[in-house]
């Protein structure tokens, strides 16, 4: 597919057309970091240039025989490394809400192209906030499912610990729908749990709201804290309980996160070492370590960073002062969710700090850059659902996202509360004017 | 004052296990065509994640409870970084921390020798360089193989029983059926840890690789034992090093110096789940130790115990004990005289039809050639005892005045000339018993 905003790579792709099934008819877009059999792969790296998947990811087989309408592959940061689709091989994808801003990341591409109206729902990665930032900043909603409930099997890996394939699509229904399509246990990925989706309903009465101080104290754009406080007022209106939760340590889930992603990634990523994904022979001859120089060279200077960073988390002398106690961090982010969830239902913050920002606002500070995941990274560390769903605008006219976080497995309680929040309100109807098509 | 040889060794066993450590593709890595035995999975492609292999981890946890190993309750696997063309991953999944088996001893012949630890770990590729160095090629059938990687501690004294632990190693690993553990193809390789001293502490550690006969073992340690010794009489010092033993020069060859030593950035394989495991799993196995102090014991005679082992034949003779304890000597005389039969009842039945008819060892390995396709019972039938002997040796009598006047004259050596005769005459059908009974009758008639 073409479009205006970059959302979609390989753009000369046609649409494959599966058989009947309950999603038969629905226009579904893929995150190019999962594999779809005889489509190009490339995680949007030059690294992978010209790479054709052999193979299905277990979602895309699900999906396949669910009847969906396969209908393109979209952008994201290389190696879905990033929050702005900035670091993209192929260039920047843009806010289709305004051109001039980010459309988040890493999963930019989905997120824009179902904001734009350019599919009905598209397939994202989400490892610390990799499908709700970006869902956020386009006006869309995002699920990032219980870790584990959906199979990785043809997912590039990011950080396997975290990394999981979720919906981005306008409605908490139409996630939903692909969703428990989606989901289950798989023999193909041995960290997935036995899990059935069964919808459920919400009984305000007897729900029980958390908000967690620790985050909503953090420094969050008085707008975005304003339309999250609606959120939270619309709940109490509703008959919820809303009382004030702590997660002493969730503001330390991103420091944590910091180092365990690069440790992991820079073994993942050690495989591209231009023996078995060289696009074309090489006739001049080359010893082993100017292959390795010129294969590694292509990778972009984010991922550069993050194989540098791990590798040193990783090396005897800091494992213990890095990666180990980044370890720790997370299991105390596990537990204190789990304390947490013993008093209430589900938790409300706003998904992002800010709303989207410029485009090359952040390309030269990879700090403030990790900052925009502050909000999301937490449930990735506690493995727990969450969902990211439009509930205002800033008065300059940009979307704004609230969050809503449950207990592992609980993913049916997230999406039945976005439900309910969306049949009474209609942030998530609004759409971008314009025609992206390409 | 004498040098010291102190070895410890590392051994490489592949597990024969239906398919590899990871993945589904079969483990047959010898004879196929390259690259054909290969998956997203153990070919490292984009997406692909691995599965663990339930029978690799039996097998390895029987080894570990018949060794008298600490099996874990819980173990996982992690991540060993290093860049080498046939590592597809970039990383070989191995165990640092958690081994599935700790600690273990192997006694042969009483002596103990102590294991540090063993873990299970996936093989690489081979690599196959062209002689005139232009290129290099990758076999990945190899890569996912499951990998028993067994470490001793340094208790090692000598080359000789280096190489005597490597032989039982095989022995076991071929009684527990984990692998044919065959060095020449190999599927068991030996690496040794090596240090020289004349104080009795330690001396350096120089690693030799590359070793692949038990013959090699002995070698290899030998020629360093005496390079090193030589070195050290000379007052030089001994390299901390990796050297590699060149058998057709039969000499070690420096590799690479230790002196900073490799960072594998071990930590916990995220993609696959911990592993736990059951109290009571893969125990009431027989060492070829325990095999040959049970053989003894049955009065077995010591040069044929552990062929009878290492021919497979020890449930067989503890068959035969049960059934007629009597016979097991003659059993374990039979089956490596004539590698047969192979079941409990035909093997007595066959001990009991020799006897009975006085087979000679040629005409009893007719028998059994025959017995391939009739059985025994209808293959023995014409070498029973119920030939007419009398005009056979008459003849031969007849025939052979000279060995009989020799024999009526005392010389006895020259019945048993006529013997033959008569055995040669009924193409060694006959008794044996009944032809020297009714010689002896003709000629004393």
């Amino acid at each position: 597919m073409r479009d205006t905003l970059n959302a979609f790579l390989h753009p000369d792709l046609e649409p494959i057309v599966s058989g009947n099934g309950p999603l038969s008819g629905l226009n579904l877009v893929v995150k190019d970091n999962i594999a779809v059999q005889d489509w190009p792969l490339s995680a949007a790296s030059k690294i992978l240039d010209g790479y054709i998947s052999p193979y299905d990811a277990t979602v895309i087989k699900k999906l396949r025989a669910a009847g969906v309408t396969l209908s393109g592959k979209t952008n994201l940061d290389e190696f879905a490394m990033g929050s702005s689709t900035e670091n993209s091989a192929y260039g920047v994808t843009k806010n289709p809400w305004n051109t001039e801003l980010v459309a988040g990341g890493s999963s930019g591409g989905s997120a824009a192209a179902v904001a734009a109206g350019l599919c009905d729902v598209a397939l994202g990665s989400d490892t610390g906030g990799s499908i709700r930032q970006p869902a956020a900043f386009c006006g869309v909603t995002g699920f990032k499912p219980t870790y584990g409930s959906v199979s990785r099997y043809g997912l590039i890996a990011l950080a396997p610990s975290y990394d999981v394939i979720g919906p981005i699509a306008r409605t908490a229904a139409e996630v939903e729908k692909v969703f428990a399509v989606i989901a289950g246990q798989d023999p193909l990925d041995q960290t997935t749990i036995d899990y059935t989706y069964e919808p459920t309903a919400v009984d305000f009465a007897k729900l029980r709201v958390g908000l967690p101080t620790d985050l909503w104290r953090l420094d969050i754009d008085p707008e975005v804290k304003e339309a999250n406080q609606r959120f939270v007022d619309w709940l109490k209106a509703k008959g919820a309980t809303v009382v004030d939760v702590t997660l002493p340590t969730a503001p330390q889930a991103l420091n944590a996160y910091c180092i365990i992603l690069p440790a992991e990634t820079s073994a993942n990523l050690a495989r591209f070492d231009g023996i078995r994904f060289q696009k074309k022979a090489v006739t001049e001859p080359e010893t082993l370590l100017d292959r390795y120089r010129r294969t590694k060279a292509l990778f972009g200077a984010e991922v550069k960073r993050r194989i540098l960073i791990g590798t040193y988390a990783l090396s005897v002398g800091h494992y213990d002062a890095y990666y180990q106690l980044a370890v720790t961090i997370q299991g105390q982010v596990i537990r204190e969710f789990e304390d947490a969830f013993q008093s209430v239902d589900v938790i409300i913050n706003p998904t992002t700090p800010t709303p989207a920002f410029k485009i090359g606002e952040k390309a030269n500070d990879p700090v403030a850059m990790y900052q925009c995941d502050l909000l999301t990274v937490p449930a990735d560390l506690g493995l727990v659902p969450a969902i990211s769903l439009p509930v205002g605008f800033t008065k300059s006219g940009l979307p704004i996202g609230g969050q809503i976080t449950a207990a592992q497995t609980k993913d049916n309680l997230v999406l039945a509360l976005a439900k309910a929040f969306q049949a009474e309100t209609d942030f998530h109807t609004k759409k971008p004017s314009g025609d992206f098509h390409g | 004052m004498t040098y010291q040889l102190t070895v410890g060794v590392e051994v490489h066993v592949e597990l024969e296990t239906k398919t590899k450590m990871f993945c589904g593709c079969l483990n047959e890595p010898f004879g196929s065509r390259p690259n054909i035995l290969v998956c997203p999975v153990c070919y490292g492609l984009p997406g692909a994640l691995p599965l663990l292999n339930k029978e690799a981890i039996a097998m390895v946890v029987r080894f570990g409870r018949a060794i008298h190993a600490t099996i874990p309750t819980e173990t996982f696997w992690e991540r060993k970084s290093y860049f080498y063309p046939d590592l597809p991953k970039g990383y070989q999944l191995s165990q640092s921390v958690a081994p599935l088996v700790q600690g273990g001893v192997i006694v042969i012949d009483g002596a103990e020798h102590h294991l540090h630890h063993a873990h299970l770990e996936e093989d690489a590729g081979k690599l196959m360089h062209a002689p005139d160095k232009t290129h290099s090629l990758v076999n990945f059938n190899r890569a996912g193989v499951p990998l028993l990687e067994i470490v001793t501690e340094p208790d090692f004294h000598s080359a000789e029983s280096v190489k005597r632990f490597c032989q039982e190693l095989q022995r076991i690993m071929r009684s527990l059926k984990i692998s044919s553990a065959d060095m020449e193809k190999g599927q068991m390789r030996c690496e040794a840890n090596i240090s020289v001293s004349k104080s009795g502490e330690l001396g350096t550690k120089v690693e030799v690789k590359n070793i692949n006969s038990f013959r090699g073992v002995r070698k290899a340690i030998q020629y360093e034992f005496e390079r090193q010794t030589q070195a050290l009489e000379a007052g030089e010092t001994i390299i901390a090093e990796t050297r590699t033993w060149n058998d057709p020069e039969s000499k070690t060859v420096a590799m690479r110096s230790k002196e900073t030593s490799a960072d594998y950035r071990y930590f916990p394989e995220p993609d696959l789940p911990i592993v736990r495991i059951e109290d009571g799993v893969g125990g009431g196995h027989l060492l070829p130790e325990d095999q040959r102090r049970e053989l003894v014991a049955l009065g077995i005679k010591n040069e044929l115990v552990q062929p009878v082992i290492d021919k497979g034949y020890f449930d067989l003779l503890k068959g035969v004990q049960a059934l007629k304890p009597e016979m097991v000597a003659e059993a374990a005389k039979t089956l490596i005289t004539f590698s047969g039969p192979t079941d409990v009842e035909t093997l007595i039945q066959f001990i009991e039809l020799k006897a009975e008819n006085g087979w000679t060892n040629e005409t009893a390995k007719e028998v059994l050639a025959q017995a391939e396709t009739k059985g025994l019972v209808e293959a023995s039938a014409s070498f029973m005892s119920t030939l007419d002997l009398e005009p056979i040796v008459k003849t031969v009598i007849d025939e052979n005045s000279k060995p009989v006047a020799d024999y009526k004259s005392g010389k006895t050596a020259a019945f048993q000339a006529l013997v033959g005769q008569v055995m040669a005459k009924t193409q060694g059908r006959a008794n044996i018993q009944k032809v020297r009974e009714e010689l002896e009758r003709q000629l004393n008639d």
